[in-house]
Protein backbone atom coordinates (compact mmCIF):
# COMPACT_ATOMS: atom_id res chain seq x y z
CA UNK A 1 0.00 0.00 0.00
CA UNK A 2 3.04 2.29 0.98
CA UNK A 3 4.84 1.70 -2.78
CA UNK A 4 0.91 2.55 -4.15
CA UNK A 5 0.50 5.45 -2.58
CA UNK A 6 3.80 6.76 -3.22
CA UNK A 7 3.13 5.81 -6.49
CA UNK A 8 0.30 8.34 -6.63
CA UNK A 9 2.72 11.07 -5.25
CA UNK A 10 4.82 10.36 -8.26
CA UNK A 11 2.30 11.13 -10.50
CA UNK A 12 1.01 13.95 -9.05
CA UNK A 13 4.61 15.54 -9.43
CA UNK A 14 5.03 14.46 -13.15
CA UNK A 15 2.49 16.84 -13.77
CA UNK A 16 3.49 19.41 -15.48
CA UNK A 17 7.12 18.22 -15.13
CA UNK A 18 8.56 19.59 -18.72
CA UNK A 19 7.20 23.02 -18.04
CA UNK A 20 8.24 23.21 -14.71
CA UNK A 21 12.10 22.04 -15.88
CA UNK A 22 11.90 24.55 -18.97
CA UNK A 23 10.94 27.32 -16.21
CA UNK A 24 13.54 26.39 -13.98
CA UNK A 25 16.90 25.79 -16.96
CA UNK A 26 15.72 29.28 -18.80
CA UNK A 27 16.40 31.54 -16.23
CA UNK A 28 18.67 29.97 -14.94
CA UNK A 29 21.24 29.88 -18.39
CA UNK A 30 20.19 33.36 -18.75
CA UNK A 31 21.06 34.65 -15.13
CA UNK A 32 24.14 32.34 -15.25
CA UNK A 33 25.34 33.21 -18.46
CA UNK A 34 24.90 37.69 -17.67
CA UNK A 35 25.99 37.17 -13.68
CA UNK A 36 28.50 34.57 -13.93
CA UNK A 37 30.86 35.50 -11.25
CA UNK A 38 32.48 32.78 -9.17
CA UNK A 39 31.39 33.95 -5.45
CA UNK A 40 27.73 35.09 -6.86
CA UNK A 41 26.68 31.77 -7.63
CA UNK A 42 25.42 30.15 -4.19
CA UNK A 43 23.71 32.85 -3.20
CA UNK A 44 22.09 33.16 -7.00
CA UNK A 45 21.25 29.71 -6.49
CA UNK A 46 19.66 29.44 -3.37
CA UNK A 47 17.39 32.55 -4.28
CA UNK A 48 16.56 31.10 -7.29
CA UNK A 49 16.24 27.62 -5.81
CA UNK A 50 13.24 29.15 -2.99
CA UNK A 51 11.76 31.05 -5.79
CA UNK A 52 11.04 27.96 -7.84
CA UNK A 53 10.17 25.96 -5.05
CA UNK A 54 7.98 28.31 -3.74
CA UNK A 55 6.02 29.21 -7.19
CA UNK A 56 5.65 25.11 -7.33
CA UNK A 57 3.76 25.24 -4.66
CA UNK A 58 1.40 28.06 -5.56
CA UNK A 59 1.03 26.05 -9.04
CA UNK A 60 0.43 22.64 -7.84
CA UNK A 61 -2.32 24.31 -5.07
CA UNK A 62 -5.36 23.22 -6.92
CA UNK A 63 -3.98 19.53 -7.88
CA UNK A 64 -3.03 19.26 -4.55
CA UNK A 65 -6.50 20.73 -3.41
CA UNK A 66 -7.82 17.68 -5.79
CA UNK A 67 -5.58 15.30 -4.72
CA UNK A 68 -6.26 15.64 -1.07
CA UNK A 69 -10.23 15.70 -1.47
CA UNK A 70 -10.19 12.83 -3.60
CA UNK A 71 -7.89 10.78 -0.50
CA UNK A 72 -10.39 12.04 1.76
CA UNK A 73 -13.41 10.66 0.55
CA UNK A 74 -12.10 7.64 -0.68
CA UNK A 75 -11.39 7.07 3.11
CA UNK A 76 -7.99 7.93 2.88
CA UNK A 77 -6.56 8.43 7.45
CA UNK A 78 -4.38 11.45 7.87
CA UNK A 79 -1.11 9.24 8.02
CA UNK A 80 -1.71 8.18 4.67
CA UNK A 81 -2.75 11.67 3.39
CA UNK A 82 0.75 12.54 4.82
CA UNK A 83 2.69 10.06 2.94
CA UNK A 84 1.53 10.99 -0.23
CA UNK A 85 2.26 15.04 0.19
CA UNK A 86 5.62 14.37 1.82
CA UNK A 87 6.46 11.98 -1.13
CA UNK A 88 5.39 14.79 -3.18
CA UNK A 89 7.81 17.76 -1.41
CA UNK A 90 10.75 15.21 -1.68
CA UNK A 91 10.29 14.66 -5.60
CA UNK A 92 9.32 18.17 -5.56
CA UNK A 93 12.63 19.11 -3.89
CA UNK A 94 14.45 17.13 -5.88
CA UNK A 95 14.30 17.72 -9.06
CA UNK A 96 14.25 21.95 -8.15
CA UNK A 97 17.87 21.00 -6.25
CA UNK A 98 19.16 19.05 -9.79
CA UNK A 99 20.00 20.90 -11.94
CA UNK A 100 21.78 23.44 -9.46
CA UNK A 101 23.30 21.32 -8.12
CA UNK A 102 25.03 19.94 -11.41
CA UNK A 103 25.96 23.27 -12.44
CA UNK A 104 27.47 23.50 -9.01
CA UNK A 105 29.69 20.44 -8.99
CA UNK A 106 30.68 21.58 -12.44
CA UNK A 107 32.47 24.78 -11.22
CA UNK A 108 34.19 22.30 -7.99
CA UNK A 109 31.25 23.67 -5.65
CA UNK A 110 30.23 19.88 -4.74
CA UNK A 111 29.28 21.10 -1.03
CA UNK A 112 27.58 24.02 -1.63
CA UNK A 113 25.92 21.62 -4.17
CA UNK A 114 25.07 19.30 -1.34
CA UNK A 115 23.97 22.08 1.25
CA UNK A 116 21.53 23.83 -1.30
CA UNK A 117 19.88 20.38 -1.97
CA UNK A 118 19.60 19.75 1.59
CA UNK A 119 18.04 23.34 1.87
CA UNK A 120 15.75 22.79 -1.08
CA UNK A 121 14.47 19.52 0.57
CA UNK A 122 13.91 21.49 4.59
CA UNK A 123 12.39 24.20 2.89
CA UNK A 124 10.00 21.88 0.74
CA UNK A 125 9.18 20.14 4.42
CA UNK A 126 8.24 23.31 5.96
CA UNK A 127 5.93 24.39 3.10
CA UNK A 128 4.43 21.35 2.97
CA UNK A 129 3.77 21.00 6.48
CA UNK A 130 2.44 24.44 6.42
CA UNK A 131 0.09 22.93 3.85
CA UNK A 132 -1.00 20.11 5.66
CA UNK A 133 -1.62 21.73 8.95
CA UNK A 134 -3.83 24.27 7.17
CA UNK A 135 -5.83 22.13 5.41
CA UNK A 136 -6.20 18.75 7.07
CA UNK B 1 -42.57 -5.27 8.51
CA UNK B 2 -40.18 -2.20 10.89
CA UNK B 3 -37.45 -1.81 8.70
CA UNK B 4 -33.82 -1.22 9.61
CA UNK B 5 -32.92 2.19 10.11
CA UNK B 6 -29.68 3.22 8.61
CA UNK B 7 -29.59 6.97 8.81
CA UNK B 8 -30.38 8.94 11.69
CA UNK B 9 -29.92 12.32 12.51
CA UNK B 10 -32.02 14.06 15.56
CA UNK B 11 -32.18 17.81 15.95
CA UNK B 12 -29.13 18.75 13.78
CA UNK B 13 -28.04 22.49 13.45
CA UNK B 14 -24.92 23.37 11.64
CA UNK B 15 -23.82 27.07 11.11
CA UNK B 16 -20.87 28.61 9.36
CA UNK B 17 -19.05 32.04 8.98
CA UNK B 18 -19.56 33.45 5.69
CA UNK B 19 -18.27 36.49 4.41
CA UNK B 20 -18.07 37.65 8.18
CA UNK B 21 -21.72 36.49 8.39
CA UNK B 22 -23.27 33.67 10.41
CA UNK B 23 -24.94 31.49 8.08
CA UNK B 24 -27.34 28.77 9.92
CA UNK B 25 -27.19 25.61 6.69
CA UNK B 26 -29.61 23.48 9.12
CA UNK B 27 -31.56 24.26 11.83
CA UNK B 28 -33.01 21.35 13.77
CA UNK B 29 -32.96 18.64 11.21
CA UNK B 30 -34.22 15.29 11.80
CA UNK B 31 -34.08 12.39 9.51
CA UNK B 32 -34.44 8.41 9.62
CA UNK B 33 -33.60 6.51 6.40
CA UNK B 34 -33.90 2.99 6.01
CA UNK B 35 -32.02 0.17 4.91
CA UNK B 36 -32.27 -0.37 1.05
CA UNK B 37 -34.79 2.93 0.33
CA UNK B 38 -34.09 5.88 -2.41
CA UNK B 39 -34.26 9.19 -0.72
CA UNK B 40 -34.27 12.18 -2.79
CA UNK B 41 -33.79 15.61 -1.05
CA UNK B 42 -35.08 18.59 -3.11
CA UNK B 43 -34.28 22.29 -2.13
CA UNK B 44 -32.96 25.28 -3.76
CA UNK B 45 -29.34 26.68 -4.06
CA UNK B 46 -28.02 27.48 -0.66
CA UNK B 47 -30.92 25.66 1.35
CA UNK B 48 -27.88 23.36 3.51
CA UNK B 49 -28.14 20.08 0.93
CA UNK B 50 -24.72 19.66 0.50
CA UNK B 51 -23.74 20.39 4.05
CA UNK B 52 -26.51 17.88 5.12
CA UNK B 53 -24.56 14.90 2.98
CA UNK B 54 -21.51 16.24 4.47
CA UNK B 55 -22.51 15.34 7.74
CA UNK B 56 -24.23 11.98 7.13
CA UNK B 57 -20.58 11.12 5.32
CA UNK B 58 -18.34 12.58 8.35
CA UNK B 59 -17.00 15.39 6.35
CA UNK B 60 -18.25 18.02 8.54
CA UNK B 61 -19.41 17.82 12.05
CA UNK B 62 -22.51 19.42 13.55
CA UNK B 63 -22.27 21.89 15.72
CA UNK B 64 -25.82 20.35 17.99
CA UNK B 65 -27.83 16.71 17.73
CA UNK B 66 -26.76 13.51 16.88
CA UNK B 67 -25.98 11.91 13.91
CA UNK B 68 -25.66 7.84 13.88
CA UNK B 69 -24.96 5.84 10.43
CA UNK B 70 -25.04 2.42 10.60
CA UNK B 71 -25.28 2.30 14.85
CA UNK B 72 -22.30 4.03 14.76
CA UNK B 73 -22.73 7.95 16.56
CA UNK B 74 -20.15 10.21 14.21
CA UNK B 75 -19.80 12.43 17.38
CA UNK B 76 -18.30 9.67 19.19
CA UNK B 77 -15.84 9.10 16.53
CA UNK B 78 -12.30 10.49 15.55
CA UNK B 79 -11.14 11.88 12.51
CA UNK B 80 -9.50 7.59 12.11
CA UNK B 81 -12.85 6.69 12.75
CA UNK B 82 -14.64 8.57 9.91
CA UNK B 83 -12.22 7.81 7.28
CA UNK B 84 -12.57 4.24 8.18
CA UNK B 85 -16.54 4.95 7.72
CA UNK B 86 -16.18 6.84 4.44
CA UNK B 87 -13.68 3.85 3.46
CA UNK B 88 -16.30 0.82 3.69
CA UNK B 89 -19.85 2.09 5.15
CA UNK B 90 -20.95 5.58 3.21
CA UNK B 91 -19.82 6.44 0.20
CA UNK B 92 -19.71 10.28 -0.94
CA UNK B 93 -19.87 11.47 -4.68
CA UNK B 94 -19.45 15.63 -4.65
CA UNK B 95 -20.91 17.24 -7.36
CA UNK B 96 -17.36 17.54 -9.07
CA UNK B 97 -17.10 14.29 -8.82
CA UNK B 98 -14.03 14.29 -6.90
CA UNK B 99 -12.27 11.94 -9.47
CA UNK B 100 -8.11 13.09 -9.56
CA UNK B 101 -7.19 14.10 -12.62
CA UNK B 102 -3.63 12.61 -13.03
CA UNK B 103 -4.87 8.86 -12.37
CA UNK B 104 -6.65 7.02 -14.80
CA UNK B 105 -10.55 5.73 -14.55
CA UNK B 106 -8.74 2.31 -13.35
CA UNK B 107 -6.89 3.75 -10.62
CA UNK B 108 -9.11 6.41 -9.41
CA UNK B 109 -11.34 3.57 -9.06
CA UNK B 110 -8.93 1.17 -7.28
CA UNK B 111 -7.97 4.17 -4.63
CA UNK B 112 -10.81 3.13 -2.24
CA UNK B 113 -9.24 -0.46 -2.27
CA UNK B 114 -5.87 0.38 -2.11
CA UNK B 115 -6.37 2.78 0.65
CA UNK B 116 -8.60 -0.48 2.45
CA UNK B 117 -5.65 -2.40 2.35
CA UNK B 118 -7.13 -4.90 -0.58
CA UNK B 119 -4.70 -7.30 -2.20
CA UNK B 120 -3.12 -6.70 -5.82
CA UNK B 121 -5.22 -9.60 -7.24
CA UNK B 122 -8.45 -9.17 -5.15
CA UNK B 123 -8.17 -5.23 -6.25
CA UNK B 124 -7.53 -5.66 -9.84
CA UNK B 125 -10.56 -8.41 -10.00
CA UNK B 126 -13.24 -6.02 -8.10
CA UNK B 127 -12.02 -2.95 -10.40
CA UNK B 128 -12.52 -4.66 -13.79
CA UNK B 129 -16.32 -6.31 -12.59
CA UNK B 130 -16.64 -2.78 -11.81
CA UNK B 131 -15.49 -0.78 -14.55
CA UNK B 132 -17.67 -3.91 -16.54
CA UNK B 133 -20.70 -2.91 -14.21
CA UNK B 134 -20.92 1.25 -15.61
CA UNK B 135 -19.99 0.00 -18.81
CA UNK B 136 -16.46 2.03 -19.26
CA UNK B 137 -14.45 -1.08 -20.55
CA UNK B 138 -11.79 0.14 -23.44
CA UNK B 139 -12.05 3.12 -20.73
CA UNK B 140 -9.61 1.79 -18.47
CA UNK B 141 -6.53 3.61 -18.94
CA UNK B 142 -8.53 7.06 -19.90
CA UNK B 143 -7.72 10.17 -17.36
CA UNK B 144 -10.91 11.48 -16.25
CA UNK B 145 -10.44 15.15 -17.93
CA UNK B 146 -10.94 13.10 -21.30
CA UNK B 147 -14.49 11.55 -20.51
CA UNK B 148 -17.83 13.48 -20.95
CA UNK B 149 -19.75 14.49 -17.70
CA UNK B 150 -21.87 11.23 -17.93
CA UNK B 151 -18.83 9.60 -18.10
CA UNK B 152 -17.11 10.75 -15.46
CA UNK B 153 -20.26 10.37 -13.10
CA UNK B 154 -20.29 6.64 -13.95
CA UNK B 155 -16.72 6.33 -12.93
CA UNK B 156 -17.33 8.15 -9.26
CA UNK B 157 -20.35 6.02 -8.62
CA UNK B 158 -18.32 3.04 -9.14
CA UNK B 159 -15.10 4.28 -7.29
CA UNK B 160 -17.83 4.65 -4.74
CA UNK B 161 -19.06 1.40 -4.92
CA UNK B 162 -15.62 -0.23 -4.79
CA UNK B 163 -15.83 -1.42 -0.86
CA UNK B 164 -19.70 -2.49 -1.12
CA UNK B 165 -20.92 0.74 1.36
CA UNK B 166 -24.14 0.25 2.44
CA UNK B 167 -25.15 3.98 2.09
CA UNK B 168 -24.62 5.79 -0.91
CA UNK B 169 -24.61 9.44 -0.86
CA UNK B 170 -25.13 11.67 -4.45
CA UNK B 171 -24.69 15.89 -4.17
CA UNK B 172 -26.15 16.71 -7.45
CA UNK B 173 -25.22 13.90 -9.54
CA UNK B 174 -27.29 15.44 -12.47
CA UNK B 175 -26.08 18.99 -12.33
CA UNK B 176 -23.85 19.15 -15.06
CA UNK B 177 -25.71 16.34 -17.58
CA UNK B 178 -28.42 17.13 -20.27
CA UNK B 179 -31.57 15.41 -19.46
CA UNK B 180 -31.02 12.34 -21.43
CA UNK B 181 -27.86 11.34 -20.02
CA UNK B 182 -29.02 12.61 -16.01
CA UNK B 183 -31.83 9.88 -16.88
CA UNK B 184 -29.02 7.09 -17.41
CA UNK B 185 -27.66 7.91 -14.17
CA UNK B 186 -30.26 7.86 -12.20
CA UNK B 187 -30.92 4.50 -13.69
CA UNK B 188 -28.10 3.38 -12.91
CA UNK B 189 -28.74 4.52 -9.16
CA UNK B 190 -31.70 2.26 -9.32
CA UNK B 191 -29.77 -0.43 -10.79
CA UNK B 192 -27.18 -0.08 -7.99
CA UNK B 193 -29.83 0.01 -5.32
CA UNK B 194 -31.62 -3.37 -6.50
CA UNK B 195 -28.06 -5.32 -7.44
CA UNK B 196 -26.14 -4.25 -4.34
CA UNK B 197 -29.40 -3.55 -1.86
CA UNK B 198 -27.66 -0.28 -0.95
CA UNK B 199 -29.30 2.92 0.12
CA UNK B 200 -29.04 5.80 -1.75
CA UNK B 201 -29.76 9.64 -0.63
CA UNK B 202 -29.59 12.14 -3.35
CA UNK B 203 -29.76 15.65 -3.33
CA UNK B 204 -30.79 17.93 -6.02
CA UNK B 205 -31.74 21.26 -7.16
CA UNK B 206 -33.83 19.54 -10.00
CA UNK B 207 -37.51 18.46 -8.95
CA UNK B 208 -37.02 15.86 -12.17
CA UNK B 209 -34.66 13.67 -10.27
CA UNK B 210 -37.82 12.82 -7.65
CA UNK B 211 -39.62 10.48 -9.98
CA UNK B 212 -36.55 8.09 -10.02
CA UNK B 213 -36.79 7.67 -5.82
CA UNK B 214 -38.71 5.71 -3.37
CA UNK B 215 -39.21 9.01 -1.30
CA UNK B 216 -39.13 12.62 -1.56
CA UNK B 217 -37.91 15.42 1.40
CA UNK B 218 -37.38 19.19 0.42
CA UNK B 219 -35.15 20.82 2.24
CA UNK B 220 -35.69 24.83 2.07
CA UNK B 221 -33.82 27.30 5.09
CA UNK B 222 -32.24 24.71 6.77
CA UNK B 223 -35.28 22.87 7.60
CA UNK B 224 -36.10 19.59 6.38
CA UNK B 225 -39.84 18.37 5.55
CA UNK B 226 -41.64 14.98 3.61
CA UNK B 227 -43.54 15.21 0.69
CA UNK B 228 -46.71 13.76 0.37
Amino acid sequence: MFRKLMLIAIKLYIHGCSCRYAAIFVPLIIVHEILYVQGMLIPLYALLSLLFIVSAFYADNSLLHQVKEGLIICGARRSQLRVVMYTYAVLLSLMISFPQSVVLTYYGLSLYACILKLLILVIAFLLMEMYVRVNL
Amino acid sequence: MRRDIVVLLCDVWKSYRSRGEVVTALRGVNLRVARGEIVGIHGPSGAGKTTLLKIIAGLERPDRGEVIVEGYNLNQLNEDGLAMLRNTIVSFIPQEYGLIDELSVYENIELPLLLAGIGHEERRARVRELIEYIGLRGKEHVKPKYLSGGEKQRVAIARALANTPSILLADEPTANLDWENASKVMELFKQVNRDFKTTIIIVSHDPRILRFVDRRLILQDGVLREVS
